[in-house]
């Protein structure tokens, strides 16, 4: 039987970055920060993917997950695929 | 020659809104694509239809255009319904403090109200526009719309 290992998607050689969940917890996550118009406002749309059980369900929705030297508190909390992964819609602090 | 007298007041709404507390000098005119979130909080002023409301005087005739005003924000530190309702409270009040917007042709401009806030979670703070929207009552030469 396969068995999925999801660290192996989330290689800081590859796409991943370290970011720091909650205060102190390290965790990889890939990082996108893609443009996005809505209410004719032109921004940036960050999101963060990463193993769903480093972001507990039920827990780590106004976590705080700092990339970088940029703070974001976790806003939702997207199930992908078969769950393995989540997909964070994040809010710059 | 002067301007059509609907493109005086559209421009003079846009003078009278320019410079507030809240937006300051973060307005535009007749734009279409989206304001920079880094240039928010902001306003656009637009016109809307210019409609002839009493075509039969002798010589005048007396018309009514819509003006209207969005507001946009995109912050984390405030409620963005909030600010936007700080922002209509500022517009109202620049635009109230003379119903002739100090044009002789004006009759008055009326506040008609304010459309839904459309609030954004997606982006990197939270983002909301509001449409004020305005209608300005004037009088204007049958044969020259600048008079």
């Amino acid at each position: 039987m396969f068995t999925e290992d999801p660290d192996d998607f989330l290689d800081t050689d590859d796409f991943a970055v370290e970011a720091t969940y909650d205060g102190t917890t390290s965790v990889k996550v890939i990082f996108d920060n893609a443009y996005l118009e809505q209410v004719d406002v032109a921004g940036t749309n960050p999101v963060a993917t990463g193993k769903a059980s480093d972001f507990p369900a039920g827990t780590a929705i106004g976590k705080t997950l700092a990339i970088g030297a940029v703070t974001y508190i976790i806003r939702v909390r997207q199930p992908v695929d078969d769950g393995l992964f989540v997909q964070l819609q994040l809010e710059q602090q | 020659m002067a301007d059509h007298r609907a493109e005086q007041v559209i421009a003079k709404v846009k003078t009278l809104v320019t410079g507030l507390t809240t937006t300051g000098a973060r307005v535009d005119r007749g734009r279409g694509e989206p304001v920079a979130a880094e240039l928010m909080p902001a306003l656009r002023v637009y016109m809307g239809s210019d409609d002839v409301v009493d075509p039969w005087l002798p010589s005048v005739m007396d018309s009514e255009v819509e003006v209207f005003i969005e507001a946009l924000v995109h912050d984390v530190a405030a409620n963005v319904e909030t600010t936007l309702n700080q922002i209509r409270k500022e517009v109202n009040i620049a635009l109230a403090a003379d119903f002739t917007l100090a044009l002789a042709f004006v009759h008055a401009i009326v506040e008609i109200g304010a459309g839904r806030p459309q609030i954004s979670g997606e982006l990197a703070k939270p983002a909301a526009s509001m449409e004020l929207r305005y209608r300005v009552k004037y009088r204007r030469s049958r044969t020259d719309p600048s008079a």
